[in-house]
């Protein structure tokens, strides 16, 4: 973070004496990160490559009143990959001005939010749309054009939301891009159940509060689905003759509530939320499908359980163990019907912030499997390393979801600089 | 409205006129004596506590200074904010924010310390956007890779360890009584500590940390104490030094700044997204 060193330069630029030009701090940080994927299996278009290097930088430019009352934040982020040119993109993860006044905190323009408590599926978490291409995890988001308002008391923070923009899911590049799961999306064939499409009226309302060892949140979310339907189309491909498929976004009704108990070492965490949607019916659905109204309930909680300082080594050791849970199970519409996800997390505490995580996922029902290691650590004071691993292992019957991935196991190595 | 302005300067010139006597009296003369070392820990502890009374809050930052047994050096600089809880039963709040290494940058760490309940807290991951409830029971782990454990961080509140009073000896210009401080929280990585507290201002000079084993493990010296305020006494520079692993850690705290406005609005999770 060069707070320091920024503000005279910038000072400099606009030939004004800073300190009494502007009340104001300026903070300027960010990254700039190599990145090499490999997919060890050849892809499912003979132009889909097996090898991509990719360079992509994040900043972030803050502008603080020295009341601390108004802010204005900048955070550009974009990537540019050798192959894949939809992951070649550019988002503004935040662009916001804030205000803060006695208990209300008003944000308006481009923000990220997160909602929720449990590692592996993020089930309440509904306001930003996932950078899809950016990350297999999910864990990537698109910045949300909004209006907030948090209204803090001592029983709780209520946030209101208005979110008037949606931001569509970007699929990977449908001749190169990997993973590849047996289809193409042409995100210009994107359809909105919400006539206005991609300008929206949708709202969110959250309430969060921290009652002794319980942190508990309700949300209320009432717009387009970040999730769409993917709809046949009876197109192929006439690059690799995969099918095309067709984003259809439905609207959604969605209560959720999340609640984490910490006890000692144990974390007890549990995410539900019910929805309501209409969606296309059928196992290779079209818009000509019957459209039928669902209503969704879905589940997922567990434990974490840390080892501190073990053996007095100075390191941890964590388990995390979650069940994931879809009325629907296997006819989920999405991987997380009835399965378990188990993860080891190891830190060492050392100068480095050395760490190592190994996750397993296992589906009850079709008793595919699924494993991903990721380790990182920093190298002298401003790089770090991250080794990121994906592999299938063990596909079950009929588990078509589990199939599609078979092939498209990775290893993604990062060295990123950090100022 | 005359005549009750004039007897509260009155008092208030009486009171003025009393104090230099106040502070006159000998410290020592306050304590249990020699022959009740448990009484007598106990009372130093408090003095050097009430020395710290309606400091109300600040906010100051840290750098911190990792040394291994090779001599190789790696950095770290942190925000570190503080609330006194007006609560003489309960813990103070503070508010850790991390500035450096840079990819930690943004990080930020909220406690509610509590007298022998365990702490609460919480962790914000700027990356994520996520501010995730941490357990507290972390005491004895190393903060940040640094030779201080998390428990050498949190709040030093007065009913967390029991007392007993060794013996008065030199430290360096000044007289210290030497107190034995066993934690009475659970998950400390200590039986006990040694703890040199002078006996003009009641201020740490020194504390020898015995592991859980009772051996001798770690040695943190204070120096370069400030007053701030004509009454509150902020050490700049706190040397840890292993002697298991012979890796030292300095800290070296900025300037303090007190009672600058911030209230409890500022340590909660709301303000935590928003720490820099």
């Amino acid at each position: 973070m060069s707070r320091a060193r920024l503000l005279p330069v910038l000072a400099a630029l606009l030939g004004v004496s800073a300190p009494t030009a502007w009340a104001m701090d300026i903070d300027f940080d960010g990254n700039v990160e190599l990145e090499a994927r490999h997919y060890p299996k050849l892809g499912r278009g003979d132009d889909m490559e097996q090898d991509f290097t990719s360079i992509s930088s994040e900043v972030e430019l803050g502008l603080y009143s020295r009341s601390g009352r108004h802010a204005i934040i900048l955070k550009p982020f974009g990537r540019y990959d050798e192959h894949d040119h939809e992951r070649s993109h550019m988002d503004l993860r935040e662009a916001k001005y804030r205000y803060l006044r006695g208990p209300f905190e008003l944000t308006i323009g481009a923000d990220k939010v997160f909602w929720g408590v449990t590692e592996f599926l993020h089930l309440v978490d509904i306001v930003n749309q996932t950078d899809n291409v950016e990350s297999t995890d999910g864990e990537a988001k698109l910045g949300q054009p909004m209006l907030k308002l948090a209204y803090s008391t001592r029983f709780g923070t209520w946030t209101g939301y208005s979110l008037p923009f949606f931001r569509i899911r970007q699929y990977v590049d449908p001749i190169t891009g990997r993973p590849n799961y047996g289809f193409v999306v042409d995100d210009n064939t994107s359809l909105f159940e919400s006539g206005e499409g991609r300008r929206t009226e949708d709202y969110a309302l959250r309430y969060k509060h921290s009652i002794g060892v319980f942190d508990i949140g309700l949300s209320g979310f009432k717009g387009t689905s970040r999730e769409p339907q993917l709809l046949a189309t009876g197109d192929v491909s006439a690059n690799n003759g995969l099918p095309k498929l067709q984003a259809y976004y439905a609207y959604l009704t969605q209560t959720g509530i999340d609640v984490q108990a910490t006890l000692g070492s144990w974390l007890w965490k549990l995410e539900a939320s019910q929805s309501t949607q209409n969606r296309f019916t059928g196992a290779l659905a079209t818009l000509a499908s019957p459209v039928e109204e669902v209503d969704v309930a879905r589940a997922t909680g567990g434990f974490e359980y840390t080892f501190y300082n073990l053996f007095n080594s100075g390191t941890d050791v964590g388990l995390v163990a979650e069940y994931m849970w879809d009325e629907r199970e296997a006819d989920a519409p999405q991987a997380f019907g009835n399965d378990i996800g188990i993860g080891f997390r190891w830190t060492a505490n050392d100068t480095q912030s050395t760490a190592v995580l190994l996750g397993g996922f296992y589906d009850l029902d079709t008793k595919s499997s699924g494993l991903s290691l990721e380790a990182e650590r920093r190298l002298g004071q401003s790089y770090k390393a991250i080794l990121e691993a994906r592999f299938q292992d063990k596909v079950g019957d009929a588990d078509t979801l589990a199939q599609a991935n078979a092939d498209e196991d990775f290893i993604r190595l990062r060295l990123a600089y950090f100022f | 409205m005359t005549i009750f302005f004039q007897t509260t300067r009155q008092t208030a010139l009486a009171l003025a006129a009393l104090t230099p006597l106040l502070l006159a009296t000998p410290a020592q003369a306050e304590l249990p004596g020699t022959d009740q070392p448990e009484a007598r820990g106990l009372a130093i502890a408090k003095k050097s506590d009430a020395m710290n009374l309606g400091f109300t809050n600040t906010q100051t930052e840290m750098e911190m200074i990792l040394t291994n047994a090779n001599g190789d050096v790696s950095e770290r600089r942190l925000g570190f904010n503080t609330l006194e809880n007006k609560n003489p039963d309960d813990g103070d709040w503070s508010m850790m924010i991390f500035n450096e290494p840079a990819d930690v940058a943004g990080t930020a760490m909220l406690t509610h310390a509590h007298i022998l309940d365990p702490d609460e807290q919480w962790m914000f991951l700027p990356a994520l956007k996520r501010v995730k409830r941490i357990s507290s029971v972390n005491k004895s782990g190393p903060f940040m890779g640094s030779e201080f454990a998390f428990e050498d961080f949190s709040s030093q509140e007065v009913g967390k360890f029991s007392y007993k009073w060794l013996r008065d000896e030199a430290c360096g210009e000044l007289t210290c009584h030497v107190t034995e401080r066993r934690p009475l929280y659970k998950h400390s990585g200590y039986t006990r500590t040694i703890s040199y507290t002078d006996t003009t201002d009641y201020q740490l000079r020194k504390v020898v940390y015995y592991d859980r084993k009772n051996a001798l493990l770690k040695t943190l010296i204070f120096s370069d104490y400030q007053i701030y305020l004509d009454k509150y006494w902020r050490a700049h520079n706190l040397y840890m030094e292993n002697h298991v692993t012979k890796k030292t850690t300095t800290l070296r705290w900025d300037e303090y700044e007190f009672q600058t406005g911030l209230t409890q609005a500022d340590f909660n999770q709301d303000s935590l997204k928003r720490a820099r």
